[in-house]
């Protein structure tokens, strides 16, 4: 990388996140992710139908933080509350709404497809639909603040999961190669064993459970348990095998070949044109869920991030460095983990980077063909199809996708700046 | 140069292989009877029976199982899909086939004991024993059909016919050993049952090979010619897409490259990082929206609206074109700006290198006029690796088109694709996706093919060099 400053001696670390705020690109791009953060993170409180603070008959009550409460079954609606159709018609003695009195499921159907410049049929101006509405009425400022935290889930949810598998994955194919990794044959013979009895535990035992959750609508936690008792299985192999191993005549090594493996895992998956996979696997489902989609779009889009990290690796893995820690005698998990992968950071967190903005335009693509979203979600791209059904609605057409523009460009900019901070020439 | 064609084409094979494995086990879950897909709702036994011997559904659906030992090992005979779900969850819960095959056998035959009852029974009587049988054939619930067999045993007592009776009773001996047995072991030993080549699997992907898909479940027709018109449409909205982009941003990507950080530089890669930025499908949108009505404003209806247009019987070929062509003006400029950033970037890297070479210091040397240089000697060997690029935004481009021909209404791949999820045509969406990986694999082969062959280095060389596809 970078000469380091010889009088402060700042680490290498330091100097690249010092060039990457010096673009100003990138330092505007910081403040809107920013800014979407808190949005993400504080939507409830910036768009809501219930008061954030309301006094009825002397008694204060704080509604919004309360339905935290009630959907984590801490606590029951108040009498006063119950069976309440639309908050604004109560009879408050003091009332504070968010700043958007709408959620973005809340209904307003005598305000169908108004525009924010036109007469609305609402009590009172603080109802204003401030961006208008869509054909069911639903406020399109609620909506966005909506939109934004499916976004960003999409980034954390999604690139979590190409992160993991595709660092994991692309680590091993290029620090090891097709030679460098030899076991001992009797501990791939177990762990070959335990793999397949522990999916088959997982999955094929466990058929039943994964089906009643599937009707009952808690698949992913099953789903969980499922991985769990999969990884269980591997662990106990592993250590079984580590306690054969003491035995000698089990100790002979074989290469495995885990680059080839990976390499063809990675062109089986990217001969798969994306989008149509989802939409197949999105038909397939019976309910349809958000989630599904995200996880999906992870467990495809990690091919980018492990070939990357797979030729970085093949080229740090010939570097004097991994040498001098390999004559120290360090095990190779050591290596790989402490030396060899934080090297090859720099790039790879571009690729994340540009990975986010991929995967954010996916699903938003993919929720503006209405796949895979059920009837309550409202994302971006949901609202923007709605535009296709009323060419007059204009503020539906500019506004979502200005937003999704804004999300993209961010991260590609992000991208950009790494790549520009990160390039020593 | 022949040992990399070879080897080239034997990775093509396998990876096919797999790929249209995955496709089956998905279409293998697709809600629904397919034999009822096929033939319709509403067959009698003998119907049903026979349509699915017909189409091979009774097979099993790969080439071998791994299953739980307490499950039956040809499961796949009982074809319903229904039946074959009430006996993999009585199986789950006793762990025993046999009392499970007992109480299937007869609760399946108690059919005819309903048949056989007279006409002259009472109505309601009838509809209610009835009902009792579709409950107890519907759910899953042990207790469940323990209520149900009470209830029906209570409906044979008031109808007092001494056969029916009978049958109730042998029904209600026939579930004993469910409630009885409990081997919850037996779901926890896997066990290994071979099925030979007649198999579901081996019928779809050896028809698949001979082009044959099946017929839509919409409107009958073979999913072949849907598809084949389908992909007409695509290719030609592509290929107009790819041609006009590179041609754009080849020349671009070049001039970029000579001064690289000059004004041209700077301009053309931030208006086509932008470009690349802007969602294709809100593009589209806005063009739909603003320019094809006159709701905004009367000259703000340039363009012919969505669809592809109805050309006339005895229009000539100039008016087709026409007529066709104002359609697909706007599919075509949304197809190809996403492209640019990315083709002309890669045309400026390899041009990048290209010129520090010293072929290209001897050129001048010797000199030739620097237009020459460029145009003639530097462009050619630059150009040789965006070949690769080729497979690189290939399948970027087919599901790209999925959005760009649902918001035009094109008839191509992504629009029938789109709408065989919503009508649940199966074969039309399945052979979609496995023709899209096919295209895929195709165009990424021919890519590398063609590099081989023109760049003599790979050539030479066996064919080491050769570049992973990538992209986004």
């Amino acid at each position: 990388m970078a000469e380091i400053d010889p009088i402060r001696n700042i680490s290498p670390g330091k100097l690249v996140w010092k060039r990457f705020r010096s673009s100003r690109s990138v330092r505007w791009s910081l403040r809107l992710l920013y800014f979407f953060l808190f949005v993400a993170l504080f939507g409830d409180f910036i768009s809501n139908d219930k008061p954030l603070y309301c006094k009825i008959e002397g008694a204060s009550y704080f509604p919004v933080l309360r339905s935290y409460a009630v959907s984590a079954g801490l606590a029951k609606w108040p009498a006063v509350f119950q069976r309440v159709d639309d908050w604004q018609e109560l009879d408050y003695d003091r009332v504070v709404f968010a700043p958007i009195p709408y959620s973005a499921t809340s209904i307003d159907i005598s305000n169908s497809f108004v525009s924010p410049f036109e007469e609305q049929r609402v009590s009172d101006s603080r109802f204003h639909h401030l961006l208008g509405t869509d054909e069911l009425g639903r406020d399109v400022a609620a909506g966005l603040v909506a939109g934004t935290r499916v976004a960003i889930l999409v980034g954390l949810l999604s690139m979590g999961i190409a992160i993991i598998i595709g660092i994991l994955l692309g680590g091993l194919a290029g620090f090891f190669g097709d030679r460098g990794l030899r076991v001992p044959w009797i501990r791939l013979l177990v762990l070959g064993f335990s793999v397949f009895l522990g999916g088959f535990w997982a999955f094929s035992s466990r058929s039943g459970q994964l089906l009643a959750a599937g009707e009952e609508g808690w698949f992913l936690s099953a789903l969980l348990g499922s991985l769990i008792v999969w990884i269980l299985t591997i662990g106990v192999g592993y250590l079984l095998s580590r306690g054969l191993e003491f035995i000698p005549a089990f100790r002979r090594s074989l290469p495995l070949p885990v680059d080839l493996m990976v390499v063809r895992l990675i062109e089986v998956i990217q001969s798969v044109p994306g989008l149509l996979l989802i939409l197949s696997v999105a038909a397939v489902l019976r309910k349809p869920n958000i989630f599904y989609i995200m996880i999906l779009i992870g467990l495809i889009r990690w091919t980018t991030i492990a070939r990357f990290v797979r030729a970085e690796l093949l080229r740090i893995r010939e570097m004097e460095f991994i040498d001098a820690a390999r004559v120290m005698g360090f095990r190779r998990r050591r290596i790989l983990f402490r030396h060899a992968l934080p090297n090859a950071l720099g790039p790879v967190l571009i690729t994340i980077a540009f990975g986010v903005a991929s995967a954010i335009l996916l699903e938003a693509s993919l929720s503006f063909l209405g796949i895979g979203l059920s009837a309550q979600d409202v994302t971006w791209g949901s609202m923007l199809n709605m535009a296709r059904r009323n060419f007059t609605a204009w503020w539906l057409a500019l506004l979502p996708g200005i937003a999704i523009f804004l999300m993209v460009t961010i991260f590609n900019l992000l991208g950009q700046g790494l790549t520009d901070a990160l390039d020593s020439r | 140069m022949g040992s990399y064609v070879l080897r080239r084409i034997l990775i093509f094979i396998p990876v096919l292989i797999v790929i249209s494995m995955i496709t089956f086990w998905l279409s293998e879950k697709a809600p629904g009877d397919r034999v009822q897909d096929r033939c319709g709702e509403g067959l009698s036994r003998s119907e049903y029976n026979r349509c699915a011997r017909l189409y091979g559904l009774d097979q099993a659906s790969f080439y071998f199982s791994i299953q739980p030992k307490a499950y039956p090992d040809s499961l796949y005979r009982f074809v319903r899909p229904n039946r074959i779900d009430r006996i993999k969850s009585y199986c789950r819960q006793t762990g025993d086939w046999d009392a499970v095959e007992q109480w299937e056998q007869n609760l399946w035959n108690f059919n005819e004991a309903l048949s056989a009852l007279p006409d002259s029974i009472d109505r309601q009587l009838g509809i209610d024993i009835r009902a009792v049988y579709t409950n107890l054939q519907l759910t899953r619930d042990l207790k469940r059909v323990k209520q149900e067999l009470s209830q029906l045993k209570a409906y044979a007592d008031t109808l007092g016919i001494t056969a029916f009776s009978t049958k109730v009773g042998a029904l209600t001996a026939a579930s004993e050993p469910l409630f009885s047995v409990r081997n919850s072991r037996a779901m926890y030993i896997p066990r290994f049952v071979w099925h030979g080549v007649d198999n579901r699997y081996h019928r779809w992907f050896s028809s698949f090979i001979r082009l044959d898909f099946g017929v839509s479940l919409k409107d009958s027709q073979p999913v072949s010619r849907k598809l084949g018109h389908a992909l007409y449409w695509t290719l030609l909205l592509n290929g107009f897409s790819f041609f006009l982009a590179f041609l754009i941003a080849i020349p671009v990507g070049v001039r970029a490259a000579l001064k690289v950080g000059g004004r041209f530089d700077r301009i053309s890669s931030s208006l086509f990082f932008m470009l690349y930025s802007l969602p294709r499908f809100w593009i589209a949108t806005i063009l739909v929206v603003f320019f094809t009505t006159s709701y905004y404003g009367d000259w703000m209806d340039i363009f012919a609206s969505i669809g592809m247009g109805s050309v006339p019987d005895d229009a000539s070929w100039m008016e087709a074109f026409r007529i066709r062509a104002g359609h697909f003006v706007l599919p075509v400029i949304c197809q190809t700006y996403g492209l640019l950033a990315y083709i002309s970037r890669q045309m400026r890297g390899g041009m990048l290198e290209t010129i520090r070479k010293d072929y290209i210091r001897t050129a001048r040397a010797k000199g030739l006029p620097e237009n020459k240089v460029i145009w003639k000697h530097a462009l050619r060997n630059a150009l040789f690796p965006m070949i690769t690029i080729f497979g690189a935004v290939l399948p970027a481009a087919i599901a790209g088109s999925v959005i760009i021909e649902v918001i035009f209404s094109i008839p191509g791949m992504g629009l029938l694709m789109f709408e065989a999820v919503f009508a649940n045509d199966w074969p039309v969406l399945f052979a979609g996706l496995m023709l899209g990986a096919l295209l895929t694999l195709l165009g990424v082969l021919l890519a590398d093919l063609m590099y081989a062959w023109a760049d003599p280095a790979v050539r030479f060389a066996g064919g080491t060099k050769s570049k992973g596809h990538g992209g986004n």
